[in-house]
């Protein structure tokens, strides 16, 4: 049997050639980047790297990047000490979870946000004191769905709140412009490092100058105190590689746009009735929510993986069990958002890979609708 | 075109090229289902259900969502090298299995929800899942057998006559016994571990579960409660002569034929009450749980309904015995077999008039009739609806 087609990205990225190049060329030597001498000042080079380039990918302020385990703890922390926090309702779990006291934004058939209901909740909130914090994902993890980012700022300026963005699946698919974002009101972005070929265990916070964050970690106040724990430096480093190969492999990505188109027509002239969930709206373009009215999301996933291709429905629990997501849910979808999968591609991938899963959802379809 | 004999599963397929889902909960038994199967070439599919959340079920915050048993159904998975899915059957579990429980107690009856597991989430939802995934059949850990009698598939106790699990099987319907397999039925529970040890299963010398699944520490009362707030209501503990002999915090409690803690002491100037008093009835409307000497849980006549026949065709055939039916009925799992006769009400209601007594028939539990010339063939089984005590 030929080896799966790996089309789950959006989940994990494989590792980028330049970042297990990188992690590998430092293994050995003890690397401690608080120690005084020569090893740990040699450490803290790399970690000062890896941030630099995190930096430039981003364009924004290299000082405002604090290393996390992940963009799970780097929402956590970015949520912390807030009085009030206003989310929205197709947020990954690592914020929904982080803060379950938050009001929670409803979203339109297309996934964004409603920006008036957002306005409405800010006005709610602001009668109350406390300081409150607005947190809305650039792109979406299941759909792939851009919000509105300057919009949000704009509302968010208005009333004077502060502002964080879970950015973990806008790194590499779209330009992200932190600083230009942070003068309009952008207080807070978090990022992960395996979701661009990056390592697993490593993410990062950016925080604007002049903002002060919580620790959620306490210790020996690594991080410029923001974060203790000695620093995952092969982590931090092979973040850094990941985040500078994003320009080898950009050119690569200009084609998925046209697979993406490819792909869906493939399906629906075979089968009309299979959508995208997003339909227009602008969404990045290795992401595709598709709706399959005739087979059930798990049925599907697991079909698919026994045929070879790795796809996903929804975000995967830590227990791997297969359930309902609740961005569809929130979409409008009702009882079809158990028939909604998730295929998100990169750089290993060829247009070969997504039109031979095409022909593999069906056949499975076709057989599900002979039955 | 190539010609087949049936493989060891009685499909018309090489083994390589049929595909075999295997429920699998993680315990040794279906663990050693998957690994055999595996062995033989089978194409083997494990799915394990998440039923419940086992961080609430054992009231442990901040338990992890899935408990042990999934993840060592996920390791003798990867021990064995077979795609393994994890479904959320949270909901349907709830729906389906545990509000039904939670009812059935608190309708003063002793429900058995592994049946009802079997008969809607296992034997309905997983059983159609399989069938969707392009499987040719679903194989579970159960110790029973399945046979054919003239082409149709039937059920026959478990060679371990200490493990037979043919009791919670009664309402497997024809259809469904159609798709389904049990390799274990023909084994010893002891020659299970062998294999598992042999196939260097981790989960070997696991204990075998004794509890139902969601009520680990067997304190079901706590989970009716849990599920049902505020429908619980203290009553009353009388005698059957009418004495009111103490109070209790709800009929939930309570089963029939109960005898210890039952909360009501100081009978000792009575020395006719000195022999150990019973839970012999139980009344939901009026929240009453009635208590006797033994004598009174003598039950010779049972009614069961929803009946399910798996040899329809041999009843049919005697049907018009109006003296009853020589069968065997187990009245309770862990019961052996005893003699009955058997006469229909309708087609799926019927009454066993028992040779010697039973005591302790409780409602909600149910009864499995067998063939009277062949005690290990089931013939079906239904629900006890009533059992009168015969001395009242």
């Amino acid at each position: 049997m030929r080896q799966p087609i790996y089309l789950d990205y959006n989940a994990s990225a494989p590792l980028r050639p330049e970042a297990a190049e990188c992690i590998s060329a430092l293994m050995g030597p003890a690397r401690n980047p608080s120690s005084i001498h020569s090893f740990g000042r040699n450490a803290k080079q790399i970690v000062e790297k890896a941030r630099t380039q995190l930096a430039e990918l981003t364009s924004g302020n290299p000082n405002g990047f604090m290393f996390t385990s992940g963009g799970t703890e780097a929402n956590n922390t970015a949520l912390l000490g807030f009085e009030k926090v206003i989310t929205c309702i197709t947020e990954h779990d690592a914020v929904l979870a982080a803060r379950p006291d938050a009001e929670k934004i409803g979203v339109g058939a297309d996934g964004e946000i409603n920006l008036g209901e957002l306005e409405a909740q800010i006005q709610k909130a602001k009668n109350g004191g406390g300081e409150i914090v607005v947190s809305v994902m650039l792109v979406n993890n299941e759909t792939g769905r851009i919000q509105p980012i300057e919009k949000l700022l704009e509302i968010c300026q208005v009333y004077k709140v502060v502002f964080h963005s879970d950015m973990v699946q806008a790194l590499g698919k779209i330009p992200i412009h932190l600083d230009k974002w942070s003068e309009s009101g952008l207080s807070m972005a978090s990022f992960s490092a395996h979701k661009i070929g990056g390592p697993p265990g490593v993410g990062a916070l950016w925080v604007t100058a002049g903002r002060q964050v919580t620790q959620l970690i306490k210790g020996g106040g690594q991080e410029k105190g923001r974060r203790s724990g000695t620093e995952n430096i092969y982590g931090i480093a092979g973040f850094g590689a990941a985040a500078k190969s994003v320009a080898n492999w950009q050119s690569h990505a200009k084609n998925w746009t046209e697979w993406r188109s490819n792909f869906v027509s493939k399906l629906q002239r075979a089968y009309p009735e299979i959508q995208v969930t997003t339909r227009d709206a602008q969404c990045v373009n290795n992401t595709i929510s598709l709706l399959l009215p005739a087979i059930p999301a798990q049925i599907a996933v697991m079909s698919l993986d026994m045929d070879g291709f790795a796809i996903s429905s929804g975000a995967a629990c830590s227990s791997g069990k297969v359930q309902e997501s609740h961005v569809i849910r929130a979409m409008g979808f009702g009882v079809q958002s158990n028939h909604v999968v998730r295929i998100s591609f990169g750089w290993e991938n060829t247009e070969d890979d997504i039109s031979a899963l095409a022909d593999a959802i069906i056949a499975l379809y076709k057989r599900s609708k002979e039955k | 075109m190539s010609v087949y004999i049936p493989n060891s599963l009685g499909i018309l397929k090489p083994v390589e090229k049929t595909r075999v889902v295997v429920a699998m909960s993680g315990g040794v038994d279906s663990s050693v289902v998957a690994a055999l199967l595996k062995h033989e070439g089978y194409e083997v599919v494990g799915i394990t259900l998440q039923l419940y959340d086992h961080g609430e079920a054992v009231q442990a915050k901040g338990a992890c969502c899935a408990g042990a048993d999934i993840h060592d159904a996920r390791l003798v998975a990867a021990r064995i090298n077979i795609p393994h899915y994890v479904l959320d059957y949270e909901t349907l579990f709830k729906q389906q299995v545990m509000d039904d429980f939670a009812d059935s107690y608190l309708a003063g009856h002793t429900p058995i929800p592994c049946v009802k597991c079997n008969q809607t989430v296992k034997f309905k939802d997983l059983l159609s899942m399989a069938k969707e995934l392009g499987a040719d059949c679903l194989a579970t850990g159960h110790y029973v057998q399945r046979e054919l009698r003239n082409g149709y598939a039937c059920l026959r106790r478990g060679i371990d006559t200490q493990k037979d699990q043919s009791y919670f099987l009664f309402a497997t319907t024809p259809e469904q016994l159609d798709f389904l397999r049990f390799p274990l039925g023909s084994m010893t529970k002891n020659e299970t571990r062998q294999l598992a040890n042999r196939f260097e299963l981790s989960v070997t010398y696991k204990p075998d579960s004794q509890d139902i699944c969601f009520v680990p520490n067997g304190r079901y009362g706590d989970v009716v409660r849990r599920l049902r707030p505020g429908a619980i209501t203290p009553g009353i503990i009388r005698h059957l002569d009418g004495r009111i002999l103490g109070k209790h915090q709800g009929v939930i409690d309570y089963t029939i034929g109960q005898r210890r803690g039952l909360g009501i002491g100081g009978r000792k100037e009575d020395v006719e009450e000195n022999s150990p008093l019973y839970v012999v009835d139980i009344n939901p409307e009026v929240h009453e749980v009635i208590v006797g000497p033994k004598s009174a849980l003598a039950c010779r006549d049972v009614y069961l309904d929803e009946v399910n026949w798996l040899l329809p065709s041999i009843l049919d055939d005697k049907k018009g015995n109006a003296e009853g039916i020589e069968v065997f009925v187990k009245l309770r799992n862990t019961a052996s077999p005893s003699s009955a006769k058997l006469f229909f009400n309708a087609k799926h209601s019927a009454h066993l008039v028992l040779e010697n007594p039973e005591y302790g028939i409780a409602k909600g539990q149910a009864g499995v009739i067998y063939d009277g010339n062949d005690a290990a063939l089931m013939l079906g089984g239904g629900w006890i609806s009533s059992a009168p005590s015969s001395v009242i």
